[in-house]
């Protein structure tokens, strides 16, 4: 991190120079911020040099004497008011009266350093105010990153729903114009597509739901005894039909059960996304492989295709949200290109991880770990 | 009358080919960015509808634009950019900035999604006249 710039302000020769020397090669630690922090010094002798080196170059901090010759320090803080920013004022005064206190932080002064202090005491009050300074900073460029990746989420979204809609008005101009002439059956793959994009469009918006529900902490769980090969069962069920008529071989290879505490709808979501992505993604007449074992607390479930695969780079891209890997192979493949990401939250909901092994035209394993999921306390009502 | 299209969105690419054949255009389309440059050139179209955004790159439309003013038998053809982001109206008479001159100059008219096919027409014509 850039050291800070710190002017000190004082006409006393003596008292500038006792500054430096109990300042120089002063570093301070601020928790969650990397590295020290370091100080350069400047000086000034009278409010308008430092009026002048201001300008020049704004200070992080200032060490003001309140009594300057010309002007006084809070004179100093108001006529260099517009250089301000973010800095933080400390002021240095023999007899500080109630009265000065108040004017000056009125002016925007940090900290008060009352005549005489000992190096220590400098040392508090320059650590104290540079601690305030870069968190506040921190703080600024965090929300500015949160800001930053809201707008491109939101950049991103629009773009994703606009694009089913003007594919399906594109079809609907066809049927208005009667550009495929004036039999009906000539628009039946037109009708087809436009129900899949928009079957499509719905998932992703409640895909998105679920999203937001789960990032604001309000997905309400519930927690019960589940038997994990059961659920696999249930939603091998629901991905067979499409398995079945793409000729896709699914295997389960597990215990007869395996319990598990968990919500059953979280448990579901994670296992549709697998199955589905594992079914979607495969080459006709391929396999699907689910194998789940238990080792101690650590339950390790694996889906492996047989399907189109992921070179590294696409793989590297996989678990952001919208990403859809979009190429020759999975063309007609729609998703809303949120599965992956929501399932990495779930996830996480267990204290497991999601990894995948890919490679380009022979097929994906994805491997989850979940643990049981622990109850929440029940919070007792305060009595009083 | 030969269009050669270039859109990463299936159904978009079918619905505006079959608007535009039923015109009695000849059309071509393409929906990744792979050999894009030679399968224009090769297809030697009358006039090229681009979307801003391929597979690989946010903005490969820019780009393949870019690469066909330096084709000498295609240099001089309009291009249609589709774009999902609002510029049409906006794009390129308000900007004046040298460099996003550079990008946005190759292509000759821009029109936003959705796209009425009798609007595309409209401007096919006036573009080709």
């Amino acid at each position: 991190m850039e050291p800070l710039q710190v002017l000190i302000v004082d006409d006393e020769r003596g008292m500038r120079e006792g500054i430096k020397r109990t300042l120089r090669g002063f570093q301070i630690t601020v928790p969650d911020i990397e590295g020290a922090i370091g100080f350069e010094l400047r000086e000034a002798e009278t409010g308008e040099a430092a009026i002048e080196m201001i300008q020049a170059l704004p200070a992080d901090i200032l060490l003001v004497d309140h009594k300057l010759p010309g002007m006084t320090g809070l004179d100093l803080l108001a006529r260099t008011a517009d250089e301000a920013g973010d800095r933080v004022a400390i002021m240095i005064a023999a007899s500080a009266s109630t009265d000065t206190a108040v004017a000056a932080t009125k002016q925007g002064a940090y900290d008060f350093l009352p005549k005489p202090f000992s190096a220590a005491d400098l040392r508090h009050a320059l650590r104290h105010a540079a601690t305030g300074l870069v968190l506040a900073r921190r703080a600024r460029e965090l929300e500015a990153e949160k800001k930053q990746v809201r707008f491109e989420f939101i950049r991103v979204l629009g773009h994703e729903l606009k694009a089913p809609i003007s594919a399906v008005m594109g079809y609907l101009y066809l049927l208005r114009d009667r550009s495929l002439g004036d039999e009906l059956p000539a628009y039946d793959e037109l009708v087809g597509r436009s129900v899949l994009r928009l079957d499509q469009m719905t998932k992703m918006i409640r895909d998105l739901l679920d999203m937001t529900r789960m990032e604001s902490g309000r997905l309400h769980r519930s927690l019960e005894d589940v038997d994990l090969v059961g659920c696999i069962r249930d939603a091998l069920d629901v991905g067979k039909e499409e398995a079945g008529r793409r000729g896709i071989t699914v295997e389960l290879h597990a215990p007869s059960t395996m319990p598990m505490r968990a919500d059953r709808g979280e448990i579901d979501m994670v296992l549709n996304n697998l199955i589905s992505n594992a079914v979607k993604y495969n080459r006709d007449e391929g396999r699907v492989d689910i194998t789940v074992t238990r080792a101690e607390e650590t339950i390790t479930l694996a889906v492996a295709d047989t399907g189109v695969g992921m070179t590294p780079k696409e793989r590297d891209r996989l678990f952001g949200e919208f990403v859809r890997i979009k190429n020759a192979k999975t063309r007609n493949t729609l998703g809303s290109g949120l599965g992956l990401s929501i399932l990495k939250r779930v996830v996480e909901l267990y204290e497991g991880t999601i990894t995948v092994e890919s490679e380009a035209d022979v097929g994906s394993t994805f491997t989850v770990t979940l643990k049981d999921a622990v109850d929440e306390p029940v919070e007792e009502e305060d009595a009083t | 009358m030969k269009i050669y299209m270039v859109d990463d969105d299936i159904d978009l690419v079918m619905a505006l080919t079959a608007a535009l054949q039923a015109k009695g255009y000849e059309v071509a389309s393409q929906n990744d960015e792979r050999e894009v440059d030679d399968k224009i050139r090769q297809f030697n179209p009358d006039l090229i509808i681009l979307d801003v955004m391929l597979p690989e790159d946010d903005m490969a439309g820019f780009k393949i634009a870019r690469s066909i003013r330096h084709h000498d038998t295609i240099k001089n053809k309009p291009v249609i950019m589709l774009s999902g982001i609002n510029t049409e109206g906006n794009l390129p008479g308000k900007i004046t900035n040298r460099d996003i001159d550079d990008i946005y100059l190759p292509i000759t008219r821009f029109l936003d999604k959705p796209v009425d096919p009798r609007k595309l027409i409209e401007t096919i014509e006036e573009l080709t006249a």
